[in-house]
């Protein structure tokens, strides 16, 4: 019922109250870091929304891991700021930051630092093995439709062994970047 | 009063626009910096980044939030977050109207064609890292079953109902965590 309501309110409302809701609902859900999000940011940005494709997903996440701080902000400011002009922006960030808010500040003045729950432990490692199966099928999309060529599948399996053997994320993806304008060079002569 | 407020919004701002490749890579500057300001020490942190982590929302966001609440109470709560934050959102309200100028442009399309299969690897790499903590006890190689379970039967749900919210799968492997584990 509450989630009828939710979507008849955001249906006819305005953009920047769509980006908060939709914001704010992956924010509420969003668990174990910024890669987790994306399954979320999946079903309500691609195929609820329709807002952008699985390849611009792929697009703005590359770019929000390269700029300062959570990649989950970033990717906010810049879907939001791209439906929604610079409020898009703002509205977008603040709702995927409320629930931080409002929860660790409850818990804070609540719970004390007595949060050693066995209970909310078991959800969060059931949460956790979810997580591995929900990721495992984003990549298998996000591979279908951003790597295309074998040039593609050379950077990721470059890519993945480097991270194994323990490479800086940082130097791997300025490397990626390199690579991607030296092909371009190349192909261009 | 006035000072502690400016002392949290500089110590987290500094730590926003400074940090690059996501809010874990914020944990050891806030390390450092909590012990610098008094605020909390180390091990102290880890027992809140344990709390951040199982509660929904960005780790570094959540630790944050915790940590002005400690030092300041829920003003000292908000202002650490949104001091924390504003780095990335004007950084990225600014690149993001330069980038939407080069949408098209072949050079633009170049480097992305090389980031792009970078940040798959990056994200299955994520999922690497989570199923090793969740998969196995502690340091060794003994396998935890039952989070195999959890796992497979939500990959096979999210196989045959293909349009699942995975806000359901979420609150659903929460579930079976507290009844199973």
């Amino acid at each position: 019922m509450a989630q009828e309501n939710q979507d008849a309110l955001s249906s006819g409302a305005h953009i920047q109250i769509q980006l908060f809701i939709s914001f704010l609902k992956v924010g509420f859900f969003m668990f174990g870091g910024g890669y987790a999000m994306i399954p979320l940011l999946e079903q309500e940005l691609i195929q609820k929304r329709k807002w952008i494709s699985n390849d611009d997903l792929l697009e703005i996440i590359s770019f929000s891991q390269m700029t300062p701080g959570t990649i989950a902000i970033n990717a906010a400011t810049y879907i939001g700021n791209e439906q929604g002009k610079t409020w898009g922006g703002l509205v977008a960030s603040l709702g995927i930051i409320f629930p931080s808010l409002l929860i660790i500040s409850l818990v804070y003045h609540l719970a004390g630092s007595h949060f050693d729950l066995p209970w909310l432990q078991n959800a969060f490692l059931g949460i956790r093995a979810c997580l591995v199966a929900m990721i495992g099928k984003s990549v298998f999309k996000l591979f279908k439709s951003g790597i295309k060529g074998n040039v593609s599948i050379a950077i990721f399996l470059l890519a993945l062994i480097a991270l194994l053997i323990g490479a800086h994320p940082i130097l791997i993806i300025i490397l990626g970047g390199i690579v991607g304008f030296i092909t371009f060079k190349i192909t261009l002569k | 009063m006035l000072h502690d407020y400016l002392t949290l919004v500089w110590v987290f701002f500094k730590i926003g626009l400074f940090s690059f490749g996501g809010g874990l890579a914020m944990i050891p500057l806030f390390i450092i910096e909590f012990e610098k300001q008094g605020w909390m020490t180390s091990h102290e942190f880890l027992n809140v980044l344990s709390l951040a982590q199982v509660t929904p929302g960005a780790i570094a966001m959540n630790s944050a939030t915790y940590v002005g609440n400690k030092v300041q109470g829920i003003g000292g709560g908000i202002v650490a977050t949104l001091s924390l934050a504003s780095p990335s959102i004007i950084v990225m309200l600014v690149l993001s109207k330069v980038l939407a100028k080069v949408k098209n442009h072949p050079i633009k399309e170049a480097i992305f064609n090389g980031l792009k299969p970078v940040t798959v690897a990056l994200i299955l790499y994520a999922g690497f890292q989570i199923a090793q903590t969740t998969f196995f006890k502690g340091q060794t190689y003994d396998l935890e079953w039952k989070p195999i379970v959890i796992c497979i039967t939500i990959a096979v749900i999210q196989h045959f109902y293909n349009k699942l919210n995975p806000i359901f799968l979420i609150m659903l492997s929460a579930i079976l965590g507290m009844v199973l584990l």
